[in-house]
């Protein structure tokens, strides 16, 4: 019968057979947790020249942790250690087994997703554990120094995957909710994004009366006032996207205007660079969403399309208010309004990708509030004493309800707009809600998860 | 847990209406009016009913805001007053169409202020424009375009005064609305098919405010019986009568229809003064409350409070004691078409009667009335005036035409140049031998799920602006 380090590195001699992925087989290109597990192992043979038994301690979320200690067992293999996993001991046991094991040296690992980001981080600890002659006495003193390790690649959907399975979302989601900006006018569309191509988030505002750009802040970077759109629409209404649209990151287009408009912010100065035959009606980390509004009406054509296409004809009579992209998208990239208020959630493929939601009003979002890979919906939903909530719902599989996750105190005036990005730079989605008050006046509000802003609304 | 399920508590406690949606486009929008008028010219437009539909097919260069302030409609912004404000410069929007594709342009609005003087109109708003350089020539038939208006270029104009007059609100009334020389309007609405005692018309997309929100608009002239049994059945949207419909929600309109009691000194002689004093000793209270329907207040002065404040009426003059009852029994003239004026004569019958005063109440159709008043063929009659312009001196204005003709409007701009306008109206109603009785209006009831609805201060909406949340109705 064999003993526990037997086993042990019986299992690691299993392991080496299994190693050498599918993929590499294949001339594939290989996946984020093969790229990972190359680098962190290339960085540990780096630490630690001789080769000998290695004790594999990882933590990760459940279902990654298995997946990734395979793939650091492989490519340790494959620079010549044995490797004995230890599975299922707590890590701040690993330095105690892997001495009783007799393993050389201990790798341990934690392992996630970044919060907010497509990004698989790996961090740990190279220690060593060969027996000591001289600390025969004292076994709990390391013979010699441990060395930090880290790498980080981006996350395929495979790890997207595994890191999402293994970690469901809390309940609820405690987001503050506090108030960004006052315009003195009614906002029309909204949208977040990198204006001015330097990596950093801004607000693009569109009013009656031209498009703002706003830093995260709030404060004003850039105005263009514009005319009248050349014909009346009763009801005024707009669409914003920012992205790259060949010589300008905004593009904006109001119903009643014949073309949308390419802007350029040049210091504080908005300055228009080509036009566009279509509106511009979102976009996010699926690309931008291209559409038409209804001749003479506020509302817009039924039409997504990825690119812009003069020929392309709406797929059906329906009327749409608004579209909104997720900046992080997941199974969920886009949301559409219909005229009758149901909001249909599409994948990046434009296919519904989550049952719809009923009775939102046009102030939405897209945003990954909690960074789980996944966008929330932010959304308005009026309560019959009048006034309006910011409520969030996590998008329900295809044929379940959405769950509400939380929802805000009472909000003054209606919400019209929203928009989503990261505003307060924590790498994960905000949410930015326009209200239009009584008076003709609005007020934006910020939806954040980023505990440096303290209690809000 | 305990946290979540607080939560899913308020969130299904609040989840009670939908969030803000913009307007919805489509369907037809049902309004029921007292009736549905013979007339489209919108400047022969004078009760409520025609006021509605003269909006609903015409435009103006102007309009009067839920708010009360002006703001542009066919023209880009507010006319701009020279020094002096006897001028004014005004400019229209570019691509402006009417109904029948032809362009609006400033000739046409020079055209159409000159046509509310023509005699071959007839127009009871000739004041809207006496005030004009050149009104005389016109009215005489003497020139067929006023001489103080001045066409500028295709889309402006200028438009000089002889006499003061508030002429951007006096634009803003339905009757000033823009028509093109063969009749066609350029309102959210184009003419349609009279179906069945309805009035259906389609929408016109090229309106100067933007399309209508709904496709279609009806009209319909019910009485009250039959409009609270379209509105159960769910085949009206809107009512606008003196009466509320049972079971629907309803807000006021203002009460701009004044009635006056007129005394003709031709026909009663030395019996004037008494007469006059008689009506005007009538508990006026007791008799709106009692004899009127729909929204109603006494009126204490010549202008209706809805347009001047009570507080600054001038009360005409008391009538002289001197003179007798008159000797022969005396014929009271209403118009059929007047919403109450049977039911006041009749109380005014009694009481004057009980003052040794004889009367006999004749209702006519509406065109018989005005013929016999305009012959002079009247000894009493009750008339009604629908102010179409909020503000106190236009309403001195039209009150003088409707009271007196164009000569009393002469009168009347004379006097606005230096005296108050309760003062120049009381003056009115004094040279008309008129005594003011009440003004009354009508109350709209609106169906659950009819959106847009905005009284204005003139007494008319917009029905370009209704719309419907549930949906196209067809």
């Amino acid at each position: 019968m064999a003993s526990p380090p037997d086993r042990a590195l019986g299992t690691a001699l299993g392991v080496l057979l299994l190693l050498a992925p599918a993929t590499w087989a294949a001339g594939a290109r290989p996946g984020s947790l093969a790229l990972a597990a190359d680098e962190l192992a290339a960085r540990f043979a780096g630490t630690a020249p001789d080769r000998g038994v290695v004790a594999l301690a990882v933590a990760a979320p459940a279902a990654l942790a298995g997946p990734l200690e395979t793939a650091l067992s492989g490519a340790l293999a494959r620079l010549g250690w044995s490797v004995a996993p230890l599975r299922g001991h707590p890590l701040a046991d690993a330095e105690q087994v892997a001495r009783s094991l007799g393993a050389d040296r201990l790798l341990r690992i934690s392992a996630g997703l970044v919060p907010g980001r497509r990004e698989l981080a790996l961090a740990g600890e190279s220690i060593p554990t060969r027996p000591n002659f001289f600390l025969q006495h004292s076994p709990s003193v390391r013979p010699g120094g441990s060395r930090l390790l880290s790498v980080s690649v981006a996350a395929d959907e495979d790890v997207l995957l595994l890191a999402r399975a293994s970690a469901p979302p809390p309940a609820t989601l405690a987001p503050v909710v506090r108030p960004l900006l006052d315009l003195g006018e009614r906002v029309l569309a909204l949208a977040a994004g990198d204006v001015a191509g330097d990596g950093t988030t801004a607000l693009a505002i569109v009013t009656p009366s031209g498009v703002e750009v706003h830093a995260s802040s709030g404060a004003l970077l850039a105005r263009r006032p514009a005319p009248p759109p050349a014909r009346a629409v009763r009801h005024p209404a707009a669409t914003v996207a920012i992205a790259d649209f060949g010589g300008g990151r905004l593009a904006w287009q109001r119903a009643g205007d014949a073309q949308a408009e390419v802007l350029a912010l040049a210091g504080a100065s908005l300055a228009p660079t080509s036009s566009l035959g279509a509106a511009p009606l979102c976009a996010g980390g699926a690309g931008p969403l291209f559409g038409a509004f209804l001749p003479g009406r506020a509302s817009l054509a039924d039409l997504l399309l990825p690119a812009m296409d003069p020929g392309a004809h709406p797929r059906s009579d329906a009327e749409l208010l608004a579209v909104a992209a997720a900046p992080q998208p997941g199974r969920v990239a886009y949301a559409a309004l219909s005229a009758v208020g149901s909001l249909v959630l599409l994948g990046p493929d434009l296919a519904p990708a989550a049952a719809a939601m009923e009775g939102l009003g046009c102030g939405f979002a897209l945003a990954d509030l909690d960074g789980d890979g996944e966008p929330e919906v932010v959304a308005s939903l009026a309560d019959a004493t009048g006034g309006d909530r910011i409520r969030v719902f996590r998008p329900g599989a295809r044929g379940r309800a959405p769950t509400a996750v939380f929802e805000s105190g009472p909000i003054a005036g209606e919400l019209v707009a929203g928009a989503a990005g990261d505003l307060t730079g924590d790498g994960i989605d905000d949410a930015v809600m326009a209200a239009a008050l009584p008076d003709g006046t609005s007020r934006l509000w910020l939806v954040t998860t980023d505990p440096r802003l303290g209690v809000g609304h | 847990m305990r946290r979540a399920l607080a939560l899913a508590a308020v969130l299904a406690a609040t989840q009670a209406r939908s969030g803000a949606l913009p307007p919805r486009y489509g369907g037809e929008i049902r309004v029921l009016l007292p009736e549905i008028p013979a007339d489209l010219d919108p400047a022969r437009a004078s009760s409520p009913a025609e006021l509605v539909t003269a909006r609903a097919l015409h435009a103006t260069l102007l309009e009067v805001g839920p708010s009360g302030r002006l703001r542009p409609v066919l023209l880009a912004a507010l006319p701009e007053a020279e020094p002096g404000g006897r001028a004014f410069r005004m400019r229209l929007r570019p691509g402006l169409r009417f109904h029948d594709g032809q362009p609006l342009l400033a000739a046409d609005v020079a055209a159409s202020l000159a046509r509310l003087l023509q005699p071959s109109v007839r127009s009871p708003h000739a004041w809207l424009a006496l005030a004009v350089q050149g009104a005389e020539a016109v009215r005489e038939g003497r020139a067929a375009s006023l001489a103080g208006v001045q066409v500028l270029s295709d889309l402006e104009l200028r438009v000089a005064l002889d006499a003061p007059l508030d002429l951007p609100r006096a634009l803003a009334a339905a009757p000033a609305a823009i028509v093109s020389r063969s009749g066609a309007g350029a309102g959210p609405f184009r003419p349609g098919g009279r179906t069945g005692g309805t009035l259906r018309l389609p929408v016109f997309d090229g309106h100067a405010s933007g399309r209508a929100y709904a496709d279609s608009l009806a009209l319909a002239g019910l009485d009250a019986r039959r409009a609270a049994r379209a509105f159960s059945r769910g085949e009206a949207d809107l009512a606008l009568r003196p009466e509320a419909v049972p079971g629907a929600g309803f807000s006021e309109l203002p009460a701009l229809t004044a009635s006056y009691a007129l005394v003709n000194p031709r026909r009663t002689g030395s019996s004037t003064a008494a007469l006059r004093r008689h009506l005007a000793e009538l508990d006026r209270a007791e008799l709106t409350r009692l004899f009127v329907r729909g929204p109603a207040v006494p009126l204490l002065g010549p202008l209706p409070p809805a347009i001047l404040a009570p507080a600054a009426q001038a009360p005409g003059r008391p009538a002289g004691a001197s003179g007798g009852a008159p000797r022969h029994r005396l014929s009271l003239l209403v118009s059929s078409g007047a919403e109450s004026h049977r039911a006041v004569a009749d109380r005014i019958q009694v009481k004057l009667f009980d003052r040794g005063v004889s009367v006999v109440v004749q209702a006519l159709e509406p065109g018989a009335f005005a013929a016999r008043l305009a012959a002079g063929d009247w000894d009493l009659a009750l008339v009604a005036v629908t102010f179409v312009a909020p503000s106190p001196s236009l309403a001195v204005l039209q009150l003088a035409q409707a009271l007196g003709g164009i000569p009393l409007v002469r009168r009347a701009l004379a006097r606005l140049d230096s005296a108050d306008p309760a003062a120049v109206a009381a003056e009115v109603a004094e040279a008309a031998q008129a005594v003011p009785l009440f003004a009354s209006g009508l109350r709209a009831s609106i169906r659950p799920g009819l959106e847009g609805f905005a009284a204005r201060p003139d007494g008319t909406l917009d029905p370009g602006a209704l719309w419907r949340r549930e949906g196209p109705s067809r």
